[in-house]
């Protein structure tokens, strides 16, 4: 479709969404992507039960959920399978969409929640607490702690007067730099099995995700998406440069803060649970700007859903459809890379 | 081309390559003095040029000192100069030559050799390192040239992230499942000068030497499609050819040092960043300034890795980082922004 059509018929392309005093408009064929990628996600995840050590079926499946059935296959269900499956879809929107809140404050496609320390901070923290030996029960918390003092870390380093991007961008690079340099000197000087054990933390996983985590990730998701999606209006005049927004009657600062702070709570509490999980953050709000365009609450939501469906196929893959079983974090790649040649060949990339 | 001012003047220029010279021959000297074993100043001045075969200090300076020195020489200026080339043709402040994917590629390569093969020092895995290295920057290349309009920096940034992850992923596969391995290649993971035999700068210094005189004498092209494609072009440059050309010489820099020495961070980043900030965005002020600055910057930080734990050391990786890194913070706090 071209800009003319567009403009032409404006009222059959666009929903108007008024939502508690908050309105804004969505594009009717973003909304029926979304509604797509919705119902491929919930399959997906729903099949993503059936496999296992028992191999069930639909039926099975639907009885346990509902409650009833065996106790073993409901137990295996609801306590075992559940919680993974739903930490992977919020593990996934959390970090696509706070990859995507990155790239647009940042302006730059490499941006990732990485830049602003998020992931270092947690490894660091995570490598210390593994190779001195720490309680296991609160590695994920430590992990969190560290990975919210380092973004603090370079947000106040890059404030003076206000905050540019490059100058974020540097200071990341910088504290980055310093806490994995951190890692390395730990994973150097550790006793070799306290360093496997690092490792596989470092690989990024959902073993072992429990119901207090997808507790955590639905609260982040459930609060911090809807904040995410707010905050846009306000963001957008920021792509004309700080001057300009602020003559638009942007409170530049404030508003920049607020995104910075959504965007790092969401990676934060994901990587804190799961590990450092790559790609997603980088990689998906490309995809999602492909098949989307620019940048909108749908954009946002679509991001979202991509990223909760990329985990959620990938953690399958690593867990059934290999000799051996692979910690998500080791497959994400894998799995999206021949994806990104698809948009290369078909011209989506720019 | 007309000339861009770089400094205030042409003497300020020959004063600004003055100190920076006299940095690099102290900071040499101080490389061949410190460390592990005690020596005296007229220990390496006799080492170098009334050479004792049956001293015991003067064998410390020739066979240990004086490789790890050169070595460091090698890799700060390749590293460098390959950052600053990297940041022109992607004009991209965050690109480095890892970007390409060649540390990726190289550790790739290494765990291979050590898993698969069982080698376990670093000469025996040079080959295999700078094969990854180079296999997986081409690979990024391929992909990024892919669609219309060719290798565009932001493609060619995404391929390499892609590529790049790709293989961290598979290193870490490998080495999830080989304790063994992981114990060998942890030390090589972490970047260092020491350890190497000479035989490993043999080996490196021919590909970093041909790099980097490539690329600091093609600074005026790099002035040129740092400008952007767009007016480059309509200045008569074949930006794509040029920026393949640049690339291909970046990634034997590059490579050629990541397999001698291991990954060190921040040097292909830093330093280019740092120079910028004294010459202004003339490349061929920063291109000599970051074949100066590499090696200072590299070889002061492997002496001071070598002072603060005593007898013991902290590779010259972490102290890069360790060190280098507020020192970046404390720039771009200064200057506002560092820009391209």
């Amino acid at each position: 479709m071209n800009q003319e059509a567009r403009r032409s018929t404006p009222r059959a392309r666009y929903y108007h969404v008024d939502l508690a005093g908050l309105s804004f408009r969505v594009s009717r064929r973003k909304l029926l992507f979304a509604a797509v990628l919705f119902a491929v996600l919930l399959v997906t995840a729903g099949l993503a039960l059936l496999p296992g050590d028992l191999d069930l079926g639909i039926g099975d499946v639907a009885t346990a959920l509902a409650g009833g059935g065996e106790q073993v296959v409901r137990f295996i269900v609801v306590e075992l399978r559940l919680p993974r499956v739903l930490a992977a879809v919020l593990a996934g929107a959390l970090l696509a969409a706070s990859g995507s809140i990155f790239q647009t404050l940042v302006r730059n496609p490499l941006a990732s929640p990485d830049i602003i320390g998020v992931t270092a901070g947690a490894s660091a923290a995570a490598v210390f607490w593994i190779t001195t030996g720490g309680d296991r029960a609160l590695l994920a918390p430590v992990a969190l702690v560290g990975a919210l003092v380092a973004a603090a870390l370079v947000y106040l380093l890059s404030r003076r007067a206000h905050v540019t991007e490059t100058r974020l961008v540097l200071v990341g690079i910088g504290i980055n730099a310093m806490l994995t340099a951190v890692v390395t000197l730990l994973v150097v000087r550790g006793n070799i099995n306290d360093v496997s054990r690092a490792y596989q933390w470092l690989a990024g996983s959902l073993y072992g995700s429990s119901r207090e985590d997808v507790r955590l990730l639905g609260l982040s998701a459930i609060v911090l998406l809807p904040l995410a999606g707010v905050l846009l209006p306000a963001i957008r005049p920021l792509r004309l440069g700080d001057e300009h927004a602020r003559s638009l009657g942007v409170r530049v600062e404030a508003v920049r803060l607020a995104y910075l702070a959504v965007g790092c709570a969401m990676s934060a509490v994901a990587v804190a649970l799961t590990g450092p999980i790559g790609f997603v953050a980088l990689m998906v709000p490309h995809f999602a700007r492909a098949i989307a365009g620019s940048t909108s609450f749908g954009l946002l939501v679509i991001t979202a859903l991509l990223g909760g469906l990329l985990l959620v196929v990938t953690d399958l893959v690593g867990q059934h459809l290999l000799p051996v079983t692979l910690p998500v974090g080791l497959l994400t790649a894998a799995v999206g890379a021949p994806y990104f040649l698809v948009l290369l060949h078909r011209r989506r990339v720019s | 081309m007309s000339r861009i001012p770089s400094f205030s003047s042409g003497g300020g220029r020959t004063v600004a390559l003055l100190v920076l010279l006299a940095l690099l021959a102290g900071t040499v000297v101080l490389s061949l003095r410190f460390g592990a074993a005690e020596l005296s100043f007229g220990d390496v001045v006799r080492a170098l040029f009334a050479y004792d075969e049956s001293s015991y200090e003067q064998n410390v300076v020739r066979t240990l000192r004086l490789p790890r020195t050169l070595l460091g020489l090698a890799a700060g200026a390749a590293l460098a100069v390959a950052g600053a080339a990297m940041q022109a043709v992607t004009r991209n402040p965050l690109a480095s030559p890892a970007i390409l994917g060649v540390n990726a590629g190289a550790a790739f390569g290494v765990v291979i050799a050590v898993s698969a093969f069982g080698l376990t020092r670093p000469m025996s895995y040079l080959w295999f390192s700078f094969i990854g290295g180079a296999a997986a920057s081409l690979l990024v290349y391929v992909i990024g040239s892919q669609g219309s309009g060719g290798a565009s920096p932001a493609k060619l940034a995404l391929a390499g992230v892609i590529v790049a992850s790709l293989l961290a992923s598979w290193t870490t596969g490998i080495l999830l499942f080989d304790q063994q391995s992981l114990d060998v290649v942890r030390f090589w993971l972490v970047g260092s000068l020491a350890g190497r035999s000479s035989g490993v700068l043999a080996v490196a210094a021919p590909f970093q030497a041909v790099a980097v005189v490539l690329l600091v004498s093609s600074s005026s092209q790099l002035n040129v499609i740092s400008i952007g494609d767009e007016r480059a072009r309509s200045l008569g440059m074949n930006t794509g050819r040029v920026r393949g050309a640049v690339l291909a010489m970046v990634v034997v820099a590059a490579g050629a040092t990541v397999a001698a020495t291991g990954p060190i961070g921040f040097v292909g980043l830093a330093v280019p960043h740092i120079v910028r900030s004294i010459t202004g965005p003339d490349y061929r002020a920063i291109t000599v300034g970051s074949l100066l600055v590499g090696p200072i910057v590299l070889i002061g930080a492997d002496v001071l890795g070598r002072l603060v734990l005593r007898p013991t050391e902290l590779q010259v990786g972490v102290v890069t980082a360790l060190i280098g890194a507020p020192f970046l913070i404390g720039l771009a706090r200064r200057r506002g922004a560092i820009s391209l």
